[in-house]
């Protein structure tokens, strides 16, 4: 063996040396990565659950807070202890509901637009349109709550004699929350009504199905699927949104609020509120509140995702 | 058949209707941004400190009037007696005010003023507010003015006064100075911290990696963050990263290096899914010929994989300063509330965003200045969306050829 082969044999040794340091330094930070989401729901779980075994000593007394009656309560907070998130999250779900009865059926008819009838010209700057708005940060979608959509809801609720407290009611979140999940909805069912068999659309206008019949029975049906998809984004979305609803719902202390009107509370404006304290029960809490917007997000997702599948097997 | 004519011209019409809503909640959107904030919007925003200095001073030593010379123009009004031109305008924060718009060379006042407070020499400034001025006048009589009676009263208050008991100063203020350099920092350190991240777990997947159900997971695992929302993590950043720098900076609750870290671990799957997507489309050949020719996987990697994985590198991140520039649930947690001038690591600051907050959730609500920054938010994104598009295009052309 000569000389040069042992330093190729050294280099390559190094080289390989190299290779493995690079891959382990990559393969740990991906662990690192993913490893977020765990982080993430353990030190919530933790911190969110220790109002209820943990016992906190306020003005010289030690109270706990009541799990059940948290679930359930009516009522934000009753002194010293009582806390209530049962309404919220009934006036969560009851937000969305009726934001998700705007959004869906504007995405879907401007999504069938966009692809199917609208000319290109016209197509193209649709769409344009929509992803504008899906960019618009949500403290725009707030500010524009605050000036414009709380001035409309009022104007609304003066049409019916009622009075609102500045605007500030379930209208206005359910129309800024329809306004914000729109455009989510809108580009995946672009997206899934232009991946439609062109075949299908045909046959079905050489059977004599008119453009539009063809639209509403033939490429919505088989579009389905991708736009649920994009519903169930738009659901996650606007349960989680915080700051826009913040500035439009007027902090309800109990509820449920059904009335259109009448101010409300969701769970992340719950969280938002009295992020100044930073001590004490009133601040662990919002950890609580927290723990029941993750569970009630991912419920969400198990069930809209089990409908998703049934959907998917009937049209088969 | 008339029928379906009906029916079928029914639902277009619906169709057309809902699609215009679109672009009609965009126009209202811009609209309402620009109408509000279109005024208050001007480059001395930019560049002012949000909180005002104020300054108390006096004139004390009887002064006999000089006789300047100065043309006014329309909304001025020109002391000859002090030799200062008052003028009435609006402050950055869009109330009225009454600003100095000349002072002579000569004037005593531009250097003669006493601050109240320490009894040093205050020198007068061009763009100094009035906002009240108690004068003694040389028969002995007290007069005073303020904001309230314009430019002209305060004018001719000053023309008969002799000695200057008390006057209030304020300088600039109003401004997103303080903000715009702390967003522009956040940007800054959360890329440090995220690219490299991102950048190695997405060569990790989709280079890397075995395809067995470890890697799976933490594919999983990595999209699964990606539909957390903002406010979970601002929480966790309040739970983790706010003790975590307490420790090792020295900060006293919020921090921008928190809103740094926060940032980076929920922009982090969004980093990774854009950048795999590039990395996964560049042709084996390409990799394997680099192998072939007995440059090591290192070498490989750093000088085939990642300068073919560019354009997706750029886009996350441009899509990552759109995100930072937008987010507020997040940063209101980790890094507070509190509009600062100066902006300092470890303390808590603003961002655009969460300036726009604050100023919404004050008594009276400054919603002029708050859509001038929405308008700076806008235009952000609006330039961040447009280049999206341009490193798409440049890079299809450039694959083309």
């Amino acid at each position: 063996m000569n000389n040069k082969d042992i330093t190729v044999a050294k280099s390559n040794r190094v080289r390989k040396g190299f290779d493995i340091f690079w891959y382990r330094l990559f393969q740990i930070i991906t662990i690192l990565c993913a490893s977020v989401i765990i982080f993430v729901i353990i030190f919530i779980l933790i911190r969110g659950l220790t109002p209820f075994f943990q016992s906190y000593d306020i003005d010289g007394q030690s109270y706990r807070v009541n799990l059940g009656e948290f679930l359930i309560g009516t009522t934000w907070f009753t002194s010293p202890n009582h806390y209530g998130v049962g309404y919220i999250i009934i006036n969560t779900i009851y937000c969305v509901i009726l934001s998700l009865l705007i959004a869906v059926p504007m995405a879907i008819f401007s999504s069938l637009f966009i692809t199917r009838i609208a000319p290109k010209p016209i197509s193209k700057f649709l769409s344009i349109v929509v992803e504008l708005l899906a960019s618009i940060p949500s403290i725009i979608y707030g500010l524009f709550g605050m000036g414009y959509i709380t001035a409309f809801s009022k104007w609304v609720a003066e049409l019916f004699n009622v009075q609102t407290a500045g605007g500030l009611s379930t209208l206005s979140v359910v129309l800024v929350l329809a306004f914000m999940i729109y455009p989510t909805i809108t580009m995946l069912s672009v997206t899934s009504i232009n991946a439609v068999d062109k075949n299908i659309i045909n046959g079905s206008l050489a059977l004599g199905a008119s453009k539009t019949q063809t639209n509403f029975k033939v490429v919505l049906t088989s579009a389905k699927n991708g736009i649920f998809a994009g519903i169930i984004l738009g659901v996650g979305r606007a349960m989680g949104e915080a700051t826009a609803i913040s500035m439009v719902s007027g902090n309800a202390n109990s509820g449920p609020t059904f009335s259109l009107f009448d101010i409300t509370n969701t769970l992340t404006t719950a969280i938002l509120r009295g992020f100044n304290d930073t001590v004490g029960l009133d601040y662990d809490i919002r950890f609580s509140v927290g723990v029941v917007l993750i569970l009630l997000i991912v419920g969400v997702n198990i069930i809209l995702n089990a409908v998703k599948k049934r959907i998917g097997e009937k049209s088969r | 058949m008339s029928k379906r004519k009906f029916f079928d011209g029914l639902l277009n019409g619906i169709t057309y209707l809902f699609s215009s809503l679109g672009i009609v909640i965009l126009a209202l959107i811009f609209v309402f941004i620009f109408s509000t904030g279109g005024s208050t919007l001007s480059f001395d925003l930019l560049s002012e400190d949000y909180y005002s200095t104020n300054y108390v001073v006096r004139y004390s030593s009887p002064y006999e009037g000089g006789n300047y010379v100065y043309s006014p123009s329309d909304n001025e009004y020109f002391s000859s007696k002090w030799g200062i031109a008052l003028e009435d305008t609006t402050s950055i924060e869009g109330t009225d005010a009454i600003s100095i718009s000349y002072i002579d060379r000569e004037s005593p006042l531009i250097d003669g003023l006493v601050n109240v407070s320490n009894s040093n020499y205050h020198h007068l400034e061009i763009g100094t507010y009035i906002s009240t001025l108690l004068v003694n006048t040389e028969d002995g009589r007290v007069l005073s003015s303020s904001v309230r009676n314009g430019a002209e009263k305060m004018c001719e208050t000053l023309n008969q006064a002799q000695t200057i008991t008390n006057m209030n100063l304020s300088r600039g203020g109003g401004g997103i100075k303080g903000s715009l350099i702390s967003t522009l920092y956040l940007i800054l350190f959360t890329l440090i911290l995220l690219l490299p991240l991102g950048i190695a777990a997405a060569i990790y997947l989709s280079i890397c990696a075995k395809d067995n159900k470890i890697t799976r997971a933490l594919k999983t695992l990595i999209d699964m963050s990606s539909g957390v929302p903002s406010i979970i993590f601002g929480l966790v950043g309040l739970l983790i990263f706010v003790p975590m720098l307490n420790g090792i900076i020295g900060s006293d609750g919020h921090s921008l290096i928190a809103g740094a870290l926060t940032m980076t671990i929920m922009l982090l799957p969004t980093v990774i899914s854009t950048t795999k997507e590039t990395i996964d489309v560049i042709p084996k050949k390409i990799i394997n010929g680099s192998l072939a020719l007995g440059a090591s996987q290192t070498q490989t990697t750093f000088k085939i994989i990642l300068p073919n994985a560019i354009p997706g590198i750029l886009t996350s991140t441009l899509l990552a300063i759109g995100r930072i520039i937008g987010e507020s649930a997040a940063l209101i947690f980790v890094m507070g509330t509190q509009i600062q001038d100066n902006i300092i690591l470890n303390q808590g600051s603003t961002t655009l965003a969460t300036h726009i907050y604050n100023l919404m959730g004050l008594e009276n609500p400054n919603t002029s200045l708050a859509a001038a920054i929405a308008i700076i938010i806008l235009i952000a994104v609006l330039v961040l969306n447009i280049l999206v598009k341009l490193v798409g295009l440049y890079f299809k052309k450039k694959g083309l050829k």
